[in-house]
């Protein structure tokens, strides 16, 4: 064997000194440090400020109470119940759809090209979903869940009357056109209500009979004459001097007095049920608790699609593969090899989702409107108050008293997610990994 | 067998930047001895290859662990300089292990550490104080899967330069075609120095690390089954390679491979389970071995 | 036989009834996209709108006056404000959290970091906007005078916070998606740990990086209860983050909260709004998919 012969040194410049290369490491480390700990920083920051803000309002009757116009009296108990109603009805859509998709994405790729192409596409489209604004889709839930496209009716509200539906303590129900609100107790709400129903006329109710009140709206006024006409009409108007003025879908007016009335009745939608059982519903679903509930199921679809995806894909081929030879359909495989074993990834993925909706304001926002609810919804056709609304009410308020009332209100939702997480991660290290 | 008279090297300005740096740097002084006895060394030429040969590392009742785990079990082993050494043994007994504390590329692992002496000319490489860049500088490594950067071509080999020194552009043209030409790669992608180095072939890719790894002008290269991840073909191309490197470079190879070893090798170290069985010239290992244990590895009985 | 005819036969079903499932999310995008044609359109149709005073006028004056203005640029130039804001703030410091993390934190700090992020990430925005207005923009106004009640910096700032664990998240996703054997090969050559993450693992991992800032930039350019409650409320056409300005979904929510009429040209103006924002939240997400998808591909 020949050694080669020895080559010249390779050119060389000025050395780097160890000092410089180690003062540049140091100055980096120290960045990386500030850095990190900005995060921590801030956190610390934005909970010590909250939790010196809303320490004071912190208190049982804050669960307890409705909102009021008095910060002091202000309460969550609307918005926490409101929240829960909202973000079950995601959760309890959105999950097996999300785990659904996500099966079917990960274990059944087809192989024929058309079918290949939508798969692709779907996923594809998945990802975008997660990116899209939260705000689109409450103007995707308004158009299809509140207004169902008009399909029922014109989307302009104007040709709705909008109306109370008031349930009294003594179990009455009323029906009727809010004239004014009288008065302010101490906590800062009417101590009366006058309405008006088109038949029985004026009507001032004691705050204190009323059980409950829900706003509803009437698409049709069907009245029924002591001369055995029967009118029909869309927009209801009262004269004060009794005369009833209804205008028809097709623009015709029809007057007659009040007095001639021997029955009436108020058709708004498709409807099933008394709108006091708890299986009422009605279509067009208007800015109520089903509304709200299926908008944020689709912000949270994608959430629990991707995530779903990734728990599945964490299932070893190994198994898969050991079913299969023994004979089981690709179905079989998924039923009692991948899911079991992708649980945990898929539940914590979904809590987090879940806890996701539980925050999320904007859709909510363009679905139901920032109301001041005082009630618990009763069914899903209820309209419903939610916690981050709420707070996004209250922190709006120039009033420096609302700022601490919000806070307080972050507090109880930071509480509440901070439960959905404790399960999430409970449930991440009691079944971390078995497989691996 | 030719003897060809090398150039007289006048002191190359690189030995007075060592020099500098050997203030508060024991080994760039060793550096500086090392590369002036090469320079001996080459104009001795056949006489060097007579005499004794010289260490340069000295491993002596060295232990290594992986926390709990004893990787190492009392290893005494020289490394002559400007040899080609093979470690040999089944999987698991400790080779690579030894060889990764040769330029402390086990610090990286959490939980490792070692005992015992580990000298590099004279220097302990086990040394707390011990400036680990600059001795990775100086013991240069391949992997046992090519891992080229996904930079350019150019850019893979020019990356160790550029770590330790601020050269001109054509310094550093030439130390690229060098190392290049040195790893046999030249011919083959002087022509896309520009594009990705994951375009290449796996030995391609391989043969750039080898390139990258001489680019920062090493005294010993360090080889982890260099070979394994590589095709028959690649894997000849590289043996080769390490036949013309040996001539400049002390080199260390870790191969599962015996026919590789025989090859390759002038000393040859067998392990098994953390412990070194037998060590020695190569053809006294595989022809005419001591120990059973080597006897029965080397002739493929077990392993 | 007929027992797993039944079966087979209800297997398919099954099957089927998950294919609905993933259709379903196409139905979503084909709905958002039909929606917001069908309102832009009507908006368009209008008398008193033209499509070119949309996309080339600098006024945004639906509610005031007798004449009304709808030029998108200041609402678009306030969604661009805010979100530069934002990212002065995510982008950097999320990235060297994120090298941090993957590269040099130690076992312990990772044991507070990582959770201190996945908290940061899992507050709801509206609370983020609460910190903006409550918080922020007081000590701001402490440092600097000029600033408004309603401001641009400290809007940004908040949504800076919140887009920051993103950032900080899918990055270091694709920094230790880097072989480690890369990491190895450079400190083969003597490269400190300064070298190898700044030199060589964050190259490798740069589409990740990328993917990562487009994903929060469009999350940026959506967000709606920081601005909403911190911003303000006014158009206009500047780049001064100590006043006050309204983005995109500023403007949306003022309309879904107003008392405009559903029909009116104000409430059809948020959709084209809508359908711009979503145009441009879309771009950016598609981008960030296909480079996420790209760094996938290198190194699985």
């Amino acid at each position: 064997m020949t050694a080669a012969p020895p080559t010249p040194p390779l050119p060389t410049g000025r050395p780097i000194s160890r000092r410089s290369r180690e003062v540049k490491n140091r100055l980096f480390v120290t960045v990386c440090i500030v850095s990190a700990a900005l995060s921590v920083i801030i956190l610390a920051l934005l909970l010590a400020a909250i939790v010196y803000e809303g320490r004071e309002y912190l208190t049982w009757d804050f669960l307890r109470n409705y909102p009021s116009r008095k910060p002091a009296q202000a309460g969550f108990k609307a918005a926490l119940w409101g929240s829960i109603w909202v973000t079950a009805v995601a959760g309890v859509v959105a999950i097996p759809l999300g785990i659904a998709t996500a099966i079917i994405l990960e274990e059944f790729p087809p192989r024929r090209r058309i079918p290949r192409a939508l798969h692709w596409f779907i996923q594809l489209n998945v990802g975008n979903l997660a990116g899209v604004p939260s705000i689109v889709y409450g103007i995707l839930g308004l158009t299809v869940f509140v207004r169902m496209f008009g399909l029922f009716g014109s989307p302009n509200p104007a040709i709705y009357d909008e109306m109370l539906r008031i349930r009294l303590r003594s179990g009455e129900v009323i029906q009727a056109f809010l004239v004014e609100s009288r008065g302010e107790d101490e906590q800062g709400n009417p101590t009366s209500l006058i309405v008006e129903n088109p038949v029985t006329g004026l009507r001032e109710l004691a705050a204190a009979e009323i059980a409950d009140a829900t706003r509803i709206y009437a698409k049709q006024h069907r009245f029924t004459l002591s001369d055995g006409r029967r009118v029909v009409g869309g927009r209801l108007d009262r004269s004060d001097d009794g005369q009833i003025t209804l205008t028809t879908d097709a623009g015709e007016h029809i007057t007659f007095p009040a007095s001639a009335v021997t029955a009436y009745r108020t058709t708004n939608f498709i409807q099933v049920g008394d709108p006091d059982s708890f299986f009422y519903l009605r279509v067009p679903f208007g800015g109520s608790v089903l509304a709200g509930g299926l908008t944020l199921a689709l912000v949270i679809l994608p959430i629990i699609i991707i995530a779903s995806r990734e728990a599945i894909r964490a299932v070893p081929d190994s198994l898969r593969q050991g079913a299969l030879a023994l004979g089981a359909t690709r179905w079989r495989v998924v039923w009692s090899i991948v899911l079991p074993a992708s649980l945990p990834g898929i539940l914590t993925g979904s809590i987090l989702a879940v806890s996701r909706a539980i925050g999320e304001a904007a859709p909510l926002l363009v679905v139901g409107g920032v109301v001041l609810i005082t009630f618990v919804p009763r069914n899903l056709m209820d309209d419903f108050a939610a916690m981050p609304l709420q707070i996004f009410n209250w922190a709006g308020r120039p009033q420096e008293e609302f700022r601490k009332v919000a806070a307080t209100g972050i507090l109880v939702l930071l509480a509440v997610l901070l439960a959905f997480n404790a399960v999430a991660i409970v449930l991440r290290q009691k079944f971390s990994r078995p497989l691996q | 067998m030719t003897t060809t008279m090398p150039p007289p090297s006048p002191p190359s300005p690189s030995d007075a930047a060592t020099l500098r740096s050997a203030v508060d740097n024991p080994l760039g002084a060793v550096a500086l001895r090392a590369r002036q006895e090469r320079s001996q060394q080459a104009a001795a030429g056949e006489a060097a290859d007579g005499g004794a040969p010289r260490s340069a590392f000295s491993i002596r009742g060295f232990c290594s662990w992986y926390g709990a785990f004893q990787a190492l079990h009392s290893i005494d082993l020289e490394i002559p300089a400007n040899r080609v050494t093979a470690f040999i043994g089944p999987s698991g007994c400790g080779k690579s292990t030894l060889l990764r504390w040769m330029n402390r590329m086990n610090d990286l692992i959490p939980g490792a550490r070692a005992e015992g002496v580990m000298d590099l000319h004279g220097i302990s490489i086990l040394d707390k104080r011990l400036d680990v860049v600059d001795l990775r500088r100086r013991v240069g490594m391949v992997f046992q899967k090519p891992n080229p950067f996904p930079k350019s071509i150019y850019d893979n080999i020019a990356f160790g330069p550029r770590l330790h020194q601020r050269l001109s552009r054509a310094a550093l043209d030439e130390i690229v075609e060098r190392s290049l030409r040195r790893a046999a790669l030249w011919d083959e992608v002087k022509d896309r120095l520009g594009k990705s180095a994951l375009g290449l072939s796996g030995g391609q890719q391989q043969r750039l690390c080898i390139a990258r790894a001489i680019a920062v002008d090493p005294e010993i290269l360090l080889m982890d089954e260099p070979a394994s991840a590589l095709d028959p073909k690649s894997t000849h191309r590289i043996e080769e390679l390490i036949g013309e490197l040996r001539a400049n470079y002390t080199i260390v190879i870790v191969t599962h491979n015996m026919q590789q070893a025989a090859r390759v090798s002038d000393q040859t170290a067998f392990f098994y389970e953390g412990r070194l069985v037998e060590a020695g010239p190569t053809e006294t290992i595989f022809m005419n071995p001591a120990n059973r244990q080597t006897e029965d590895y080397v002739t493929g009985r077990f392993g | 036989m007929l027992r797993r005819r039944i079966q087979r036969g209800l297997e398919r079903l099954i099957i089927g009834l998950l294919g609905a499932a993933a259709v379903l999310t196409i139905l979503t995008t084909l709905g958002i996209i039909g929606i917001l044609l069908e309102e832009t359109r009507r908006f368009f149709i209008m008398p008193e709108v033209s499509v070119a005073e949309f996309f080339f006028s600098t006024r945004w004056e639906p509610l005031l006056g007798e004449e009304k203005h709808f030029g998108i640029w200041p609402l678009v130039c306030g969604t661009v404000l805010v979100t530069a804001v934002s990212a002065c703030l995510a982008l950097p410091f999320g990235l060297i959290t994120a090298i941090y993390l993957s590269e040099y934190a130690p076992a312990r700090l990772r044991a507070v970091l990582k959770p201190a992020l996945e908290i940061l990430a899992g507050i709801p925005t509206v609370v983020y906007g609460y910190f903006a207005l409550a918080v922020l923009t007081p000590a701001l106004q402490r440092i600097d005078g000029s600033i408004e009640t309603y401001n641009a910096l400290s809007a940004g700032l908040a949504v800076g916070i919140m887009t920051l664990p993103i950032v900080t998240s899918l990055s270091e996703d694709a920094l230790r998606a880097v072989p480690r054997s890369l990491r190895e090969g450079a400190y083969a050559t003597g490269a400190t740990k300064f070298d190898v993450s700044l030199k060589v693992v964050l190259p490798a991992a740069l589409s990740g990086v990328v993917a990562s800032y487009l994903l929060a930039i469009a999350r940026a350019v959506g967000e709606t209860m920081i601005v909403a409650l911190a911003a303000g409320g006014l158009a206009r056409l500047t780049l001064d983050p100590r006043g006050q300005v309204q983005t995109m979904t500023g403007y949306m929510v003022q309309i879904f909260l107003g008392d405009t009429t559903s029909g009116g040209i104000e409430y059809r103006s948020s959709y084209a709004v809508a359908a711009a924002l979503f145009v441009m939240t879309l771009v950016l997400t598609l981008i960030g998919q296909f480079v996420l998808a790209r760094y996938r591909e290198e190194y699985e």
